[in-house]
Formats: structure tokens, sequence, C-alpha cells
């Protein structure tokens, strides 16, 4: 892990709906083509981080940086310009598109001649949306919606990628397949911040580990460290 | 294929097609009459729907949108083209050339000024997190606001197009069919058949779609929501003005209440199509305009609106969410 090369800081950020604020002064660095986990239980506010990031909700205090450049006040569809890229945890596909037209819309900013190249790379890395791209999205089983939502998230090559529990009701067969993928996608130089009820197996194949508890951020290590971390495990891993 | 499965999936709405057809087999010129005026509902119907569909409420000035564009076209008509009372009119039909020449400014016009009832009024509702309560009863506000400007600039007198009279179309089974009539059902087809193919086939109809379906996840792949939505409200303002204009043309009538009268039919073919659905709109404006139509060879045509009602319960009793409406989900 090089922690020389921060590609997204968030300063000091809370955030959260309405009047309510979820997550408070939460300070978190990402570092290029690294996975980093953060795990704590649910309602902690990992969701919430992730949308404030992403411009779905706005911070009420702190500031986002993207490769030193101040990314705060953006628009989501800004931000995914400059290559953030971020997969929800549900409702994360357009059900009354195509499978092929939920690509489109991944690439709706590309030229053409980009939208073709970037399609064939992402079918290259998941082909078995290859025979089901003039199907309806919302035929999909949860794993190949899943796979769709990660390559429609690929289609505007990111440089920087946001998983919200992408494993969240799958089978341990296609949990597996799709953590698969999350390390060929680091491997293809991608920066990962991952969110995920499955902790243990999540942080196995991170870098990086991140601990929220009731809105705070209140570890942060080596993953392999927050695993062996007796505590922690005994809190959050399951033992 | 779907649609027509559908009609034979249920007994009572399979009963309802029945009737349509055993009463049309009775008197056939009120289905031909129902069928195009239908159409003109339809074209209405969409362009509520779409909004709907999108911006999650009911726009209650739709109807006073058609009204305006009907005003805006007359009044262009007359400043532009000042002698066109003593011009010919247009092959069989009542209007004049000089109409056709003028109809497009206006639709374009009432297409910039929905954008600009969006950028005054209806953005600043939707940062506000507006209910869509809230929504609909502030575009019942612009409704009533729109026809008080109406009703001051142009008068509460009935109006109509420069026209010249033309005799009905004889046709077989005693149909007769106006040919103003005919036409605005053709163009509001051939409107209907390009909305659909700009909805379905088209980049930005599909980016419509998505951001119907998850505006959040529409901007996170990079689509920008708030021009898609600019988009949305033009296609809207050219759609009601359109309908407005034909159904001025149609009716030889221009009034200030006309598109608040015209706004039951278009909700009753909304809902009964399944709200926030395009093609659900077109059948649902077919189905009430028949009906509607059908019923006045048995009562009095002052109980139409009661008829429309009626189908609508008759449809929502048996799909509540509409003929081709799903639960959560639009377009």
């Amino acid at each position: 892990m090089n922690k020389d090369n921060t590609v997204l800081k968030a300063n000091n950020i809370s955030a959260g709906y309405g009047e309510q604020i979820i997550i408070r002064n939460i300070n978190l660095n990402l570092y290029e083509s690294c996975i980093t986990t953060i795990i704590g239980p649910n309602g902690c506010g990992k969701s919430t981080f992730l949308k404030s990031i992403s411009g779905i909700i706005n911070p009420v205090e702190g500031k986002i940086e993207i490769y030193d450049n101040d990314v705060t006040d953006l628009n989501t569809f800004e931000l995914s310009k400059i290559g953030l890229g971020y997969v929800p945890q549900s409702e994360n596909i357009f059900p009354s598109l195509s499978v092929e037209d939920n690509l489109k819309m991944g690439g709706y900013i590309l030229m053409r001649d980009q939208y073709k190249k970037n399609l064939e790379k992402v079918l290259e890395m998941f082909p078995d949306l290859k025979d089901k791209l003039s199907g309806s999205s919302s035929n999909l089983s949860g794993g190949q919606r899943q796979m769709l939502a990660l390559s429609r998230a690929l289609m505007l090559d990111p440089k920087i990628i946001m998983l919200d529990e992408p494993t969240a009701g799958l089978s341990p067969i296609i949990v597996d397949e799709v953590l698969e993928n999350i390390i060929s996608l680091k491997k293809s130089n991608l920066s990962i911040l991952l969110v995920e009820q499955n902790a243990k197996k999540a942080l196995t194949i991170s870098d990086y580990g991140v601990v929220f508890s009731f809105g705070k951020k209140i570890m942060e290590d080596n993953a392999s460290k927050i695993l062996s971390d007796k505590e922690i495990s005994k809190l959050y891993l399951g033992g | 294929m779907k649609y027509i499965d559908l009609i034979f999936e249920n007994k009572i709405i399979f009963t309802l097609f029945w009737v349509i057809l055993i009463l049309s087999f009775f008197k056939p010129w009120l289905f031909v009459n129902g069928l195009l005026i239908g159409s003109l509902y339809s074209l209405g119907a969409i362009g509520l729907s779409l909004i709907y569909g999108n911006l999650k409420f009911a726009n209650m000035a739709h109807g006073d949108f058609m009204t305006l564009s009907a005003y805006v076209a007359l009044t262009l008509l007359l400043f532009f083209f000042p002698n066109s009372e003593q011009s010919t009119s247009v092959g069989p039909f009542t209007f004049k050339y000089e109409l056709l020449a003028v109809i497009p400014f206006a639709v374009i016009l009432i297409g910039i000024l929905a954008i600009v009832f969006d950028k005054l009024i209806f953005k600043k509702l939707r940062d506000l997190n507006a209910t869509p309560a809230a929504m609909a009863l502030t575009s019942l506000g612009v409704a009533v606001g729109l026809r008080g400007l109406i009703q001051f600039i142009w008068g509460t007198d009935s109006t109509s197009f420069p026209r010249e009279s033309k005799l009905f179309w004889d046709l077989p089974f005693r149909i007769k069919i106006p040919p103003d009539m005919f036409f605005c059902s053709v163009v509001a087809c051939i409107l209907a058949f390009v909305f659909y193919y700009v909805l379905f086939r088209t980049t930005l109809g599909k980016a419509i779609r998505a951001t119907s379906d998850n505006p959040d996840l529409a901007k996170i792949t990079g689509i920008n929501t708030n021009r898609i939505i600019l988009y949305i409200w033009f296609i809207g303002g050219v759609l009601a003005a359109t309908s407005g204009i034909l159904i001025s043309v149609q009716q030889a009538l221009i009034t200030p209440v006309m598109g608040w009268k015209i706004l039951i039919p278009l909700f009753a073919a909304v809902i009964v199509g399944g709200i926030g659905n395009p093609i659900g709109a077109l059948m649902g404006g077919l189905l009430i305009g028949i009906t509607g139509e059908l019923a006045t060879g048995w009562i009095n045509p002052s109980y139409k609106p009661a008829v429309y009602f009626l189908v609508l319960l008759i449809v929502l009793l048996l799909r509540p969410n509409g003929i081709l409406g799903t639960k959560g989900r639009q377009f």
C-alpha cells in the first residue's frame, strides 16, 4: 500500500438527512490502487458517508478533495465526470431499461467511439452480460444485477469507485465471485472504497480498514491488523 | 402483443372490451368519433403523464397551458397574417394555411414558457424538497393564475381561428367525419409516434426513462438530471400546446376555460392508463374518448364526465395501478 498517493481525502465530514446529522467529523483517505473497507454495525452511517462523498447528499461540514482538487461543492454528475464511480446498495440499475441501455446510460456523457471502446472493455470483464444485452435488466438475478451495476459504473472509466454492500442478499458462491471482481478492479489500478456487512471477507481482500460506530470513525488501520484485533473481531466481525 | 394479452387476462376488462365492441356495432359512427377525439386526449394525457412520471406530481396547469397555446397561436396568426380571414382554407379543412405556419412557433413558445415556469417556481420547490401534494397545489395556483391572465389579456368571450365552413366526409355505416377532426387525429397520432420513438429509441429518451426510474442513480451515471427535467418540461409543454391548438381547431372554439374543462378526461386517461406511463396514457386517452362518445348514443352528452369516472372506477377496482401501471415504476 502506497500511502503517498492519496486519491481522495475526506476531511471532517458531517452529513445527514434534513435536520438529522448521521455522521460527524469523519476523516478518511483513499489511496491509489488500494481497497479500503468501511465496516460497522447497521445504521452507523457507512452508506451516508458514501452518499456524502458522491454528492447525493451535501455534507453540512467538511471538505472533499479528489487528486488535491476541492470537489465539495460539485454535483453528483460532475463528480462522475472527473472519475468518481459509485454503486449504491439497492436500486442500482434502471429496471425499465434493457441491460445494454443500462450500460449506455453508464456511458451517457461519452462520445460514440469512446463508448464502444469502454463497452467492449466492460463486457470483457463481465462476459456473462454479453448474452443478456438485449434483455430487460429487471429479469436479471441478484448476482447479475450487481455485475450490471458494477459494469455501468465502470463505463466512465473511473479512477475511484465506491461500492455500497455489493454482496448484500447474494448466495455465498456469488459473493465470492463479486469479491473476485473487486480484486480484479484493484489490479486494473482502481482505488476502491467498499462498504460491507460481510466484513470478514471484505477485509480479507482489502488493504485498509476503517471502523464506524454511531456515526463516528473509531478506528482505521491495515486490514490485516483489524482482522487480528480481538476486540474489533468480537464486536464487528462475529467473533 | 403484451397490450392485447392484457385485455384478455382480466375478465372485467375483457367484458368492458366486449361492451365497447357491441355498442360500437350498433352505432359505429360514435366509435369512430370517440377514436378521433380520444387521440387528441391521448396527446394531452401523454404530456401530463410524462411530467408525472418524472417529477412525481400532477400538473394541474397542463390544461391551462393548452388554452394559452390556442390564444398564442391565434394572436400570432392575427399579428403576422391580419388578412387571414379572407384567405383560402387548406383543402377539405376549415382552417387556413396561415394557421399551419404559426403553429410551430406557438408550440415552441409554450415549450419555452413551460421551462420558464419550472425555473421560476417548480425548481425552487424541488430544491426545498417540497412534497408532491405541495407541488400539485402550486400547479393549481399556476393554473388559476394563467387562466386569470388569459382572461385579462384576451377577455372572457369565446373566439375561434379564422375558418371556412366545409362539408363532413360521408362514409358507410352512417359515419360522418369532420375533416378537421381527421386532420387533428392524424397529427396527434404522428406526434404520439414521434414521442414514442424519442422515448424508447433515442439516448435522450432513455435518459428521461432512467431519470424517471431513479433520479439519484441517473446523476451518479453522469446524467445532468436538471437538464433532463428542462427537456421534460419542454416536451410536456409542446405536447400540451399541440393538443390545445388541435382541440380548438377541431371544436372551432377557443375559450379561457377550455383547458380546465379538458383536464378531467385527461386525468382520467392518465390514471386509467397507469400514472406515469405514456403508452398507458395513449391507451387511456383512446378508451376515455371512445367510451365517452359511445355513451352519448344512449344518455345525455352532459353526463360524459360521469362516464369517464365510471370507466376510471372500473379500471382502478381491477387494476389499482391502471392498465399499464406497475407499482412504483414509471415508463
